[in-house]
């Protein structure tokens, strides 16, 4: 979800969605990008996506950052191919944070870039703490007997 | 909601495909909202399943340790908890790249059912009370406000329920229920479906019918 420059998307004159310079037809209505009537640039239309969806997904991603960090705290009390799998979500998210937008390309792309960088932050924070309270949640129950 | 080229000349051609275009976006921000709530659900049945395996005391509130939930029991729940936060990751990497297409919300919808359907069938199969699952798969479904991907979702929410049906006739047969209890939740999901479908039809009738009151109102002198 890094914020992209306006020379790198184009608006569909025909739904107004923003779109990647490399592809050929709008993402949401399929009119073709080639037709010129059809593709102005970027700043010149807003964009049809609401700010709402744009900011649903930005929650949408927080959301899914700690649900991946408690699923890794709840893997961390296994061990073996679960515990590795738990491990998997790390890379997953950092995926996620980082999946490019056409809709950042707007005025408000520095301030998206530090909320991102934030969240990737708190991301990675979060699975490692929840992967180490997790392990150290196993290792006092062991050598403990069991917590009453 | 077919796909419309607007190549077409005519009123109705302008028509379906300013309806397609509209269908479209109701259907991405249908999708975004409903990974939203996917989420949100799994995170939400998660702390159960913990509060369930490891117990809960807070003086107030004591949720004992259920002694089913072993250690077994929570890594399975716990891998299929991955694979669905992994389906959460995908899609909303697919919504922020803009990679949209029309069958995105039928594969999503799909691993709902075949993952929740996995996850009953480590529980306690149709004696589980994670079946309402089915119901909110259903209602999710209802989000992207599209006719056939509700049909589709019930149709695979009763698969889903046929599937425990027979794993507990023939391989747990402690799990099975009365023959009325099947039958009257085969139906309540069916019947969820249809009326689900209902509600989008007027959701329809009521955006056309505000248009057509709209158009009124700008023909009429003031």
């Amino acid at each position: 979800m890094t914020g992209t420059s306006a020379a790198d998307v184009w608006t569909c004159g025909e739904c107004g969605s923003k779109n990647f310079k490399n592809m050929p037809a709008c993402w949401l209505c399929n009119a073709s990008g080639q037709s010129a009537p059809r593709r102005v640039r970027a700043k010149a239309a807003p964009s049809a996506i609401h700010q709402e969806t744009v900011w649903e997904q930005t929650i949408s991603l927080r959301f899914v950052v700690g649900v991946g960090a408690l699923v890794a705290f709840g893997a961390s009390a296994l061990s073996g191919p679960v515990f590795l799998l738990g491990l998997l979500l790390l890379p997953m998210l950092v995926v996620a944070i980082y999946t490019p937008s056409p809709d950042r390309a707007d005025a408000k792309e520095t301030a998206i870039k530090a909320i991102e960088a934030f969240g990737f932050f708190t991301m990675t924070l979060a699975a490692t703490l929840a992967l180490l309270a997790g392990a150290l949640f196993v290792l006092l129950w062991t050598v403990c007997g069991g917590i009453k | 909601m077919s796909e419309t080229t607007g190549e077409d000349s005519g009123p109705d051609a302008m028509e379906a495909r300013q309806w397609f275009i509209a269908s479209r976006f109701q259907e991405f921000a249908g999708e975004s909202r409903a990974n939203l709530c996917r989420i949100v659900a799994l995170g939400s049945f998660y702390i159960v399943e913990l509060i369930t395996f490891r117990g809960l005391d807070l003086g107030v509130v004591t949720i004992p340790k259920e002694p089913t939930v072993d250690l077994a029991f929570h890594g399975a729940v716990t891998a299929i908890c991955v694979a669905w936060v992994g389906v959460a990751v995908t899609v909303a990497s697919c919504l922020h790249r803009r990679v949209f297409p029309e069958k995105l919300k039928f594969l999503s919808t799909g691993a709902d059912v075949t993952l929740l359907t996995l996850m009953l069938l480590l529980a306690d199969g149709p004696r589980s009370p994670l079946l309402v699952g089915y119901f909110l798969l259903i209602s999710l479904a209802g989000l992207r406000l599209d006719l056939q991907l509700v049909r589709a979702t019930t149709l695979a929410c009763v698969l889903g329920y046929l599937t425990l049906l027979g794993n507990a006739r023939w391989y747990r047969q402690a799990l099975r229920v009365p023959k009325y209890h099947e039958l009257i939740f085969v139906l309540a999901l069916v019947l969820s479906g249809v009326f689900l479908g209902q509600i989008i039809r007027r959701v329809r009738l009521l955006s056309e019918d505000y248009s057509n009151r709209l158009r009124t109102a700008e023909g009429s002198p003031e």
